[in-house]
C-alpha cells in the first residue's frame, strides 16, 4: 500500500468534518473517493497532504507515518495534490509554471522532466509562451495535471479535476490519468462529483457520507448498490 | 498645576475623538483613517466663527457639529459600496485632500501659518478665560459624550452596530436595515469630532494643519488599539495614556531636536506591539 | 387559488453562466420540501432570488399570492420568509442570546434616538426581548449556552442557533441552506428532529440538502433542480425511483 489512512479525524475550528476514516490505496491503483457535497472528500485529501493537521489517526506513505513530515517533503517524496479549482499560476506562462515547479522536483532521473511532459502533453508544448490564465479551461486543467505529475509522483490526489470541463475533455483528461497511472505504477485517489465517469475509470470505489466511510468496494458492487442510500 | 490642567483638557478632548473613532472603526467597522480631518473641520469652523464674531461659542459649536455630521456621513458613504480594504484607501485619500485644503486655503484657514488668536469659549455672554473654567467645560463635554456612547452600546441599536461590523448580509437576512444604522453611527461620530474640534480651537487659541493631518488620524487609531475597541473604558484610557507618554519622555533627558521623532517612534512601536501581542487593547476587544 | 410560494419563469445569469433557466415551482403550506440537484443546479441561487438578495434577470416570486419582486431582503423577512446560510453567518463575537435578539422584529431602542433619549424604556423593552430570545433558545435546546459567545459553541450548537435566529424573525416560511451538512450523527439527529418539530408547529420549510439520506428521512416532497430548471417534483420515493434523474445526479449512465 502506498497511501494508508487510519482512523483519521479532521476539521476546521468548531467543525469536525471527517471522523474515524480509514482506507488505503495500492501502487498503480485508481481509487474513486465519492460522496455528497460536504461529505468530507476535500478535507480528506488536504489532511493526507498535510495541509490540515489531523485531530486523530495517522497517514502512512510508503509505509512511513507522515505525522511530522512537512508538506514540501511529502511532495518531494511523491505525494501530490491537484487542488480543487486549478492549481496553476494564471499570470505566468505555461513554461514558467512548469519551470517554477520543476526547479525543485524534476532533477535528472525524474520520471517526468519538463521535456517528458511536453512529449506527453503536446498541447502544452504548443502553448509554452502563453499566459496560463488566458488558456481554455481544458488546457488549464491539463497544465494543472502536468504540474501535479512533474518529477517522480507515486500517489496523485486529484480533487474534482473534471469540474467545468466539457464531457469530451473529461474523457481525454481521465485517459491521460489512466495512462500515467498504468504505465508508471502511480496510485490515484480521485475525488469526483461525476460519479459515472469516476466509476468508469476507477479500480476501486470508496463512498463517504457525513464524514464517514459508508462503502468500499469495486465499481461493479457500487453500481449494483442503491447509490441514493450512500449519497 | 497649569501643566496638569492642560494635560487633562487635551486628554478629555481626545477622549471625545477616541469615542468618535471607536464608534466608527471599532463598533461599526468602518475603517476610517480620516477622523482627524473631521476634527479639523470642526476646529476651523468654530475658530472662524469666533474670530469673525459671526456667532458666539455655543451656536458656533452647534454649527461645527452639524457640519461634521454631514461631512462624516458623506465620507463614510463609500464604505456602503466598497469593501473594507478599498475603503481604507478612499479614506486615506480624503485625509490627504483635507490636509491639502487646510494648508492651502489661506483665506479660510490661514494656511500653513495657522489661525492665531481664536478667542476663548464663552457661555451665555460670559467669556471663560481660566484654565479651570475650560477644564470644567471639557469635562462636561466628555461626560456627555461618554454617556451617549455608553447608552448607545448597551441598547439594541449598539448590538445591531456590532452585528453589522461582523456580517452585514446576516443583519439584512435577519430583517434589519443596515444603511440607516451605519449612517446614524457615522453622524454621531461626526458630531463628537466636531465638538472636539471646537473645544480644541478655543482652548489652544491657535490651530494649524499639523494637528489634523494623517499622523493625527493614526494617533486616534492608536488610541483605540491601545485602549481597546468597543468599550467605554478603553476609549477613555487610550487618550489619557497616549497623551501622558510624551510627557513621560520629557523626563528622560532626550534632546529637543529628537523629541518629535521619539514620540512618533513610541507611537509606532506601541501600535505594532499591541497589534501583535494584545490585539484586544488594555480594556477592550480586538479591533 | 394561488400557491403558498410560487416561483415562475425565473432566469438569471452570472457573466456567461446561466444559473437559473426558466426556473419555476410552487410549494404548499406546511411540510418540508427539499431542493436537490447536482452541484451548480442553482439551488442557492434560487434561495437568493426568493429572499431578495439577488434580483433575477426575469421572472416572478409570489408568497401567499403577493408578488415579492423588487422587495429588499428586510421587506421579505417582514413578509414572512427568512433564510439561513450554508456558512452559518452567525455573529461570532456576540453571545448566542444576542444573536437571537438581533433577529427579533424591530422595536423602539433600535434607533439611536430611542437609545439616547428613552434609555429606561429601551432597557425595559430589551429585557422583555431577552425573555423572548431565551424561550427560542430553549426551544432549540440551547438555553444553557445563552450567555456564551458563538465562537465558543460547537458546530452543531451553531447550526441549532442559526435555526433559533430564523425563528426569531417570526417568519412562517423558513429557507434552510444545508442545515445538516458537517454534522456527525448525534447532532444530525438533533437537527432533523428539530426540523420535524417545526413542521409540527405549522412552519413551512424549504431545505437545500446534499445528503440524500437526510433528504429521504425529512422530506415530504422533493424538488429536483438541474441546470437552473425544475426537472421533477414528487415524493422522495418517486424521485429516487426515476432512473433518468439518477443518471443526471450521478453524471451519466452507470
Amino acid at each position: 500500500m502506498i497511501l494508508e489512512l487510519e482512523g483519521l479525524a479532521a476539521g476546521y475550528g468548531a467543525k469536525t468534518v471527517i471522523s474515524d476514516l480509514s482506507f488505503a490505496v495500492a501502487e498503480g491503483e485508481i481509487l474513486a473517493l465519492l460522496g455528497h457535497n460536504g461529505a468530507g472528500k476535500t478535507t480528506t485529501l488536504k489532511t493526507a497532504m498535510g495541509l490540515i493537521a489531523p485531530r486523530a489517526g495517522l497517514v502512512r506513505f510508503a509505509g512511513v507515518p507522515l505525522a511530522r513530515v512537512p508538506v514540501a517533503e511529502r511532495v518531494a517524496r511523491g505525494l501530490r495534490l491537484l487542488p480543487e479549482g486549478r492549481g496553476i499560476f494564471p499570470d505566468l506562462t505555461v513554461a514558467e509554471n512548469i519551470d517554477v515547479v520543476a526547479a525543485r522536483l524534476a532533477a535528472g532521473g525524474a520520471m517526468f522532466t519538463p521535456e517528458a511532459l511536453y512529449r506527453l502533453l503536446p498541447v502544452l508544448a504548443e502553448r509554452r509562451t502563453t499566459r496560463a490564465g488566458s488558456m481554455s479551461g481544458g488546457q488549464q486543467q491539463m497544465l494543472a495535471f502536468a504540474l501535479a505529475i512533474l518529477g517522480t509522483p507515486r500517489c496523485l490526489l486529484l480533487d474534482e479535476p473534471s469540474i467545468g470541463l466539457a464531457p469530451n475533455l473529461v474523457e481525454r483528461l481521465f485517459a491521460q490519468v489512466r495512462d500515467v497511472c498504468r504505465a508508471h505504477g502511480v496510485a490515484v485517489v480521485l475525488v469526483e462529483q461525476n460519479v459515472a465517469a469516476a466509476l468508469a475509470l476507477a479500480d476501486r470505489v470508496a463512498i463517504m457520507n457525513s464524514g464517514k466511510l459508508v462503502f468500499d468496494g469495486t465499481p461493479e458492487a457500487a453500481r449494483a448498490s442503491n447509490l441514493w442510500e450512500h449519497f | 498645576m497649569d501643566y496638569l490642567y492642560s494635560y487633562l483638557i487635551l486628554a478629555e478632548i481626545y477622549v471625545l475623538l477616541g469615542l468618535s473613532t471607536n464608534l466608527l472603526v471599532g463598533v461599526v467597522g468602518i475603517f476610517s483613517v480620516s477622523q482627524a480631518a473631521v476634527f479639523g473641520v470642526g476646529a476651523y469652523i468654530v475658530g472662524d466663527c469666533l474670530l469673525s464674531g459671526t456667532l458666539s461659542f455655543l451656536p458656533a459649536l452647534a454649527l461645527a457639529a452639524v457640519a461634521c455630521v454631514l461631512l462624516n456621513v458623506l465620507i463614510s458613504l463609500p464604505s456602503l459600496r466598497v469593501s473594507g480594504d478599498y475603503f481604507v484607501v478612499t479614506s486615506f485619500g480624503i485625509q490627504l485632500l483635507a490636509t491639502a485644503t487646510f494648508t492651502n486655503w489661506t483665506w479660510g484657514t490661514g494656511g500653513a501659518n495657522g489661525m492665531p488668536g481664536v478667542p476663548p469659549p464663552d457661555l451665555f455672554g460670559a467669556s471663560i478665560e481660566s484654565t479651570r473654567g475650560i477644564l470644567a467645560l471639557t469635562t462636561m463635554a466628555m461626560t456627555l459624550g461618554c454617556l451617549a456612547f455608553w447608552l448607545i452600546l448597551r441598547a439594541p441599536f449598539g448590538r445591531k452596530l456590532r452585528a453589522i461590523r461582523e456580517d452585514e448580509l446576516a443583519v439584512a437576512a435577519a430583517g434589519k436595515g443596515v444603511l440607516g444604522a451605519k449612517v446614524s453611527a457615522a453622524a454621531m461620530a461626526g458630531a463628537f469630532a466636531g465638538v472636539a474640534g471646537g473645544l480644541y480651537a478655543t482652548y489652544l487659541s491657535f490651530i494649524d494643519p499639523s494637528s489634523f493631518d494623517l499622523d493625527a488620524s493614526i494617533l486616534l487609531l492608536t488610541m483605540v488599539v491601545v485602549g481597546g475597541a468597543r468599550t467605554l473604558w478603553g476609549s477613555i484610557l487610550g487618550p489619557f495614556l497616549l497623551l501622558a507618554l510624551p510627557q513621560a519622555l520629557t523626563l528622560l533627558a532626550i534632546p529637543t531636536t529628537y523629541a518629535a521623532t521619539s514620540r512618533q517612534l513610541l507611537y509606532g512601536g506601541l501600535l505594532i506591539a499591541f497589534a501583535l501581542f494584545r490585539p484586544q487593547g488594555l480594556l477592550g476587544e480586538r479591533l | 387559488m394561488s400557491a403558498y410560494l410560487e416561483i415562475a419563469g425565473v432566469n438569471h445569469s452570472f457573466g456567461g453562466l446561466q444559473a437559473l433557466n426558466d426556473c419555476g415551482f410552487a410549494i404548499a403550506e406546511g411540510g418540508i420540501a427539499c431542493l436537490v440537484g447536482p452541484n451548480g443546479a442553482g439551488k442557492t441561487t434560487i434561495f437568493n432570488v426568493i429572499t431578495g438578495f439577488l434580483r433575477p434577470d426575469t421572472g416572478h416570486v409570489a408568497f401567499r399570492g403577493r408578488p415579492l419582486d423588487g422587495l429588499t431582503p428586510q421587506a421579505i423577512v417582514r413578509a414572512g420568509i427568512a433564510r439561513s446560510f450554508q456558512n452559518l453567518r452567525l455573529f461570532a463575537d456576540l453571545t448566542a442570546c444576542d444573536n437571537v435578539m438581533l433577529a427579533l422584529p424591530e422595536r423602539a431602542g433600535e434607533t439611536p434616538f430611542g437609545a439616547l433619549f428613552r434609555p429606561f424604556a429601551t432597557a425595559r423593552a430589551d429585557r422583555r426581548r431577552r425573555g423572548d430570545a431565551l424561550q427560542l433558545l430553549d426551544h432549540v435546546g440551547l438555553a444553557a449556552r445563552a450567555a456564551d459567545r458563538v465562537r465558543n459553541l460547537s458546530y452543531g450548537e451553531q447550526k441549532l442557533l442559526t435555526i433559533a435566529r430564523l425563528l426569531a424573525t417570526g417568519a412562517e416560511l423558513l429557507l434552510l441552506d444545508e442545515p445538516a451538512s458537517g454534522l456527525a450523527s448525534g447532532a444530525l439527529d438533533q437537527v432533523m428532529a428539530l426540523l420535524r418539530r417545526l413542521r409540527g408547529e405549522g412552519k413551512t420549510l424549504l431545505v437545500v440538502e446534499h445528503n440524500t439520506r437526510v433528504v429521504q428521512q425529512i422530506a415530504d416532497e422533493v424538488l429536483f433542480l438541474h441546470q437552473g430548471h425544475l426537472l421533477a417534483q414528487g415524493s422522495p420515493a418517486q424521485i429516487i425511483a426515476d432512473p433518468a434523474l439518477a443518471e443526471i445526479y450521478f453524471g451519466g449512465a452507470l
